[in-house]
C-alpha cells in the first residue's frame, strides 16, 4: 500500500458539511424561519396583550398562561407538520433532478452516508426553527408557571416529532424522481399515519367495550356482574405510535390542561380509571411511561425508514445477478 | 486494467448489452464508439458501479467492481453525459465539496482545487457560480471533478457533445495531457473520427455487442479496407470477371457501373495483388485497379449497418 493510500481519510460527512456551511447561508433559510415566527408571533403577541390586560385587572391566573403555552406548542407542531415534508421531501429527489446524485454515488460516500448527511442537515435546520421560536414560548417566564427544564422537554419532543416526519420525507424523496410527487406522497402518508395511529387505540378499546357491553347486557349463558369483563386496556398502548397522542401526553405532563380551578388533565394517565381504560389505575407505570415509550418507538421507526431509504438509494443493491434471457 | 467479461443488461424487453466483453490496458486512451442506444452509457454506468449488470462482471485491476465498489471508487473517476452541477456553488466550492466526498481534508483540498482549476483552465472562474459558466466551462469543471481524487482510470461519457469547436479542441488537449500523465481514459462518442484524432485504441459497440476493437492504426487500416475496390475491365469481359471474383474468398459484394466493378473486398494488399494476378491469368483486360480512399465514417457506417451473421473477417 502506498503512503498516499495509507493516509488517513477525512471522515467528515461531505453532504452534511456542504449543506451546513454553504446551503445554510442561503436567504431561503432565513425567509422560512422568518415566516414561521411571523405566523406564530401574532398569536403570542395577542396572548401577551391579553395576559397584560388581565393582570392589570388582577384576574390573570396560571390557567391563562398554561393555555397560552398549550396553544403555542400545538400551533408550532402544526406549522412544523406542514413545513417538514416541504423541506425534507426534496432532499434526494432534487439531487436526482439536478443529476448530481449519480456523481455523488460514484464517490466513496455510501448511500447510508448520503442519507445521514441529508437527514442530519434537515434536522439541524428544523431544530433551529424550533429553537428560534423558543423566545415566543419563553414569554411565560415573565409570569412563571413552567420551568426551563419543562420547556426543554417540550422542545425535545417536538424535535423527535419533526425527526419522525422528516424520515418519511427522505424516504419518499428516495423513492421518487420528482420532488412535487415526493412532497405530495409525504403529506399523504404522514396525514394517514397520524389519523390512523390516533384512531387505532380508541377503535380497539371501543371494540372491547362493545363486546363487554354485549356480554353484560345479554347475560345469556352465565351471569356477568362486571361491566368491563374483558380487560383490553393494554390495547391503548398502540397509541404510543401516535405523535398526536404523545404531544397530548407530554403537554399534559409538563403544563397540564387546566380545565377548571385546581383541576388539571395530566396527559394519557388521566384516561385511566375512566370508561376508556377502566382497569388501569392512575399510577400505572406503562401509561406513565407513555412519552418515553413513544419517543423510543418514533426514533426506532425513523432509523429503520432511513436504513430502508439507503437500501433503495443503492444503485447496485443485492448481490445476486438475474438470469438473462439471451435471445 | 479493465476487464469486462460477458456483460448482459436488459431494460424490459430491450437487450442493451449482449455478451459484451472488452479489455482496456493501463495508460490507454480508449475510444468507445457506437450509435445512440448502442450500449455505451450502460457499459460505463456498470463500470463505475451505478448500474447492476444482469450477467457478467467488470474487473478493475483484477477486482470485481460490484463487490469492491468503495475501494475501487478511489481508482475510478466518472464524468457522465450531463453536467450534474450544484448551481448555487462556485466552481471552487463545487470541487471542494467533491474533494470532501472523497475524504480529502480541507487543507489538501485547497491546493488540489487550485491545481485542477489550473489544469482545466478555469482558475479565473474559481469564484464564479457554476450556473454562470458556459457549457464548455461546465464540462471542464466536471472533468476536474472527475479528477479530484486523482483516479487511475477515467470514464468520460460523450464529453464533447454539445461543445463548440474551440471547447472541443480545449477538451482534447486536456485529455491528451491527462493521458500523458499515465491515466487510463475511456471516452465514449458516437463520432469515430473525433475519437480517432486523440485515442490510442478504439472499440466499436453495436446493439450491445463489441463488434470491433483495435489500436488506432488497425482501425485506420480497417477503414482503408472498408472502402470498395474499383476495377475497370474490358466491357466484353464483364461476365468472365464476375466468374473470377466468385472464386475469391475475400470478395463480399460486387456491383457494376458500366465497365467498372465495385467490390467489397476484405483481403489484405497481398490478396489484392493475387486478385489482380488471377484477372491477368484469365486473360481479362484490366485498365485500372484501385481502392477508394477509406474513411472512418464509412467504416463505422459499414459496421453498424451490417446485419449480424454476415462474414466480416475484421470482426471479433
Amino acid at each position: 500500500m502506498s503512503t498516499e493510500e495509507k493516509k488517513k481519510k477525512n471522515k467528515k460527512n461531505a453532504v452534511l458539511y456542504k449543506e451546513m456551511t454553504i446551503d445554510m447561508k442561503r436567504p431561503k433559510i432565513v425567509i422560512i424561519m422568518l415566516l414561521l415566527n411571523l405566523f406564530i408571533a401574532p398569536v403570542a403577541i395577542g396572548f401577551f396583550i391579553g395576559i397584560l390586560i388581565a393582570s392589570m385587572n388582577g384576574v390573570c391566573s396560571y390557567r391563562v398562561l398554561a393555555w397560552y403555552l398549550i396553544v403555542m406548542v400545538y400551533l408550532e407542531a402544526s406549522v412544523l407538520f406542514f413545513i417538514t415534508p416541504a423541506i425534507t421531501a426534496g432532499s434526494i429527489s432534487l439531487e436526482k433532478e439536478r443529476q448530481t446524485l449519480d456523481v455523488l454515488l460514484t464517490t466513496r460516500m455510501t448511500p447510508w452516508e448520503i442519507i445521514k448527511g441529508k437527514y442530519g442537515s434537515n434536522l439541524i435546520f428544523l431544530s433551529l426553527m424550533v429553537v428560534s421560536t423558543f423566545p415566543l414560548l419563553a414569554l411565560v417566564f415573565i409570569y412563571g408557571g413552567i420551568s426551563f427544564i419543562q420547556l426543554i422537554y417540550l422542545g425535545l419532543t417536538l424535535m423527535v416529532f419533526i425527526a419522525f416526519i422528516s424520515c418519511f420525507g427522505i424516504f419518499f424523496s428516495t423513492l421518487t424522481k420528482n420532488t412535487i410527487l415526493s412532497v405530495i406522497l409525504t403529506y399523504l402518508f404522514v396525514s394517514i399515519y397520524m389519523t390512523f395511529t390516533l384512531a387505532l387505540p380508541f377503535i380497539l378499546l371501543g371494540g372491547v367495550a362493545f363486546v363487554n357491553d354485549w356480554l353484560y347486557n345479554t347475560q345469556t349463558y352465565i351471569t356477568i356482574t362486571d361491566e368491563h369483563l374483558i380487560n383490553g386496556d393494554i390495547l391503548v398502548m398502540f397509541g404510543t405510535f401516535s405523535p398526536i397522542l404523545t404531544l397530548f401526553d407530554v403537554i399534559g405532563n409538563t403544563i397540564g390542561y387546566q380545565i377548571g380551578i385546581g383541576e388539571s388533565v395530566k396527559g394519557m394517565i388521566s384516561l385511566c380509571e375512566t370508561e376508556i381504560m377502566p382497569h388501569f389505575t392512575r399510577d400505572n407505570i406503562i401509561v406513565k411511561s407513555w412519552t418515553p415509550i413513544s419517543l423510543v418507538e418514533m426514533s426506532l421507526i425513523s432509523f429503520l425508514v432511513l436504513r430502508l431509504s439507503a437500501v433503495i438509494l443503492n444503485p447496485v443493491k443485492g448481490k445476486k445477478k438475474k438470469k438473462v434471457n439471451k435471445k | 486494467m479493465i476487464e469486462i467479461k460477458h456483460l448482459y443488461k436488459r431494460y424490459g424487453r430491450f437487450l442493451a448489452l449482449n455478451d459484451f466483453s472488452l479489455n482496456v490496458g493501463p495508460g490507454e486512451l480508449f475510444g468507445f464508439v457506437g450509435s445512440n442506444g448502442a450500449g455505451k452509457t450502460t457499459t460505463m454506468r456498470i463500470c463505475v458501479g451505478l448500474l447492476k449488470a444482469d450477467g457478467g462482471e467488470v474487473l478493475i485491476e483484477g477486482k470485481d467492481m460490484l463487490k469492491n465498489h468503495r475501494e475501487l471508487a478511489e481508482k475510478v473517476g466518472y464524468v457522465p453525459d450531463y453536467f450534474g452541477v450544484y448551481k448555487s456553488l462556485t466552481a471552487s466550492e463545487y470541487l471542494h465539496f467533491f474533494a470532501s466526498a472523497y475524504g480529502i481534508y480541507r487543507s489538501d483540498a485547497d491546493k488540489l482545487t487550485a491545481e485542477l482549476l489550473d489544469l482545466v483552465n478555469l482558475t479565473n472562474k474559481k469564484d464564479t457560480d457554476v450556473n454562470g459558466l458556459s457549457r464548455g466551462m461546465k464540462q471542464r469543471l466536471c472533468l476536474a471533478r472527475g479528477l479530484v481524487h486523482n483516479p487511475d482510470i477515467l470514464f468520460l461519457d460523450e464529453p464533447a457533445s454539445g461543445l463548440d469547436p474551440k471547447a472541443r479542441y480545449e477538451l482534447k488537449e486536456i485529455l491528451k495531457n491527462l493521458s500523458s500523465m499515465g491515466k487510463t481514459i475511456i471516452i465514449s462518442s458516437h463520432i469515430l473520427p473525433e475519437l480517432a484524432e486523440m485515442c490510442t485504441s478504439v472499440g466499436i459497440i453495436d446493439k450491445g455487442h463489441l463488434v470491433l476493437q483495435g489500436s488506432i492504426e488497425e482501425i485506420h487500416r480497417a477503414a482503408a479496407m472498408s472502402s470498395p475496390l474499383n476495377i475497370a475491365v474490358n466491357e466484353e469481359q464483364i461476365d468472365e470477371a464476375f466468374e473470377c471474383l466468385k472464386e475469391n474468398p475475400y470478395v463480399q459484394k460486387v456491383t457494376s457501373q458500366g465497365s467498372i466493378l465495385k467490390i467489397v473486398f476484405t483481403g489484405t494488399k497481398e490478396n489484392e495483388s493475387e486478385l489482380l494476378a488471377s484477372f491477368v491469368r484469365s486473360g481479362i483486360m484490366v485498365s485500372s485497379f484501385y481502392r477508394e480512399e477509406g474513411s472512418l465514417e464509412s467504416l463505422f457506417m459499414q459496421i453498424v449497418n451490417t446485419k449480424p451473421g454476415k462474414p466480416e473477417p475484421q470482426r471479433r
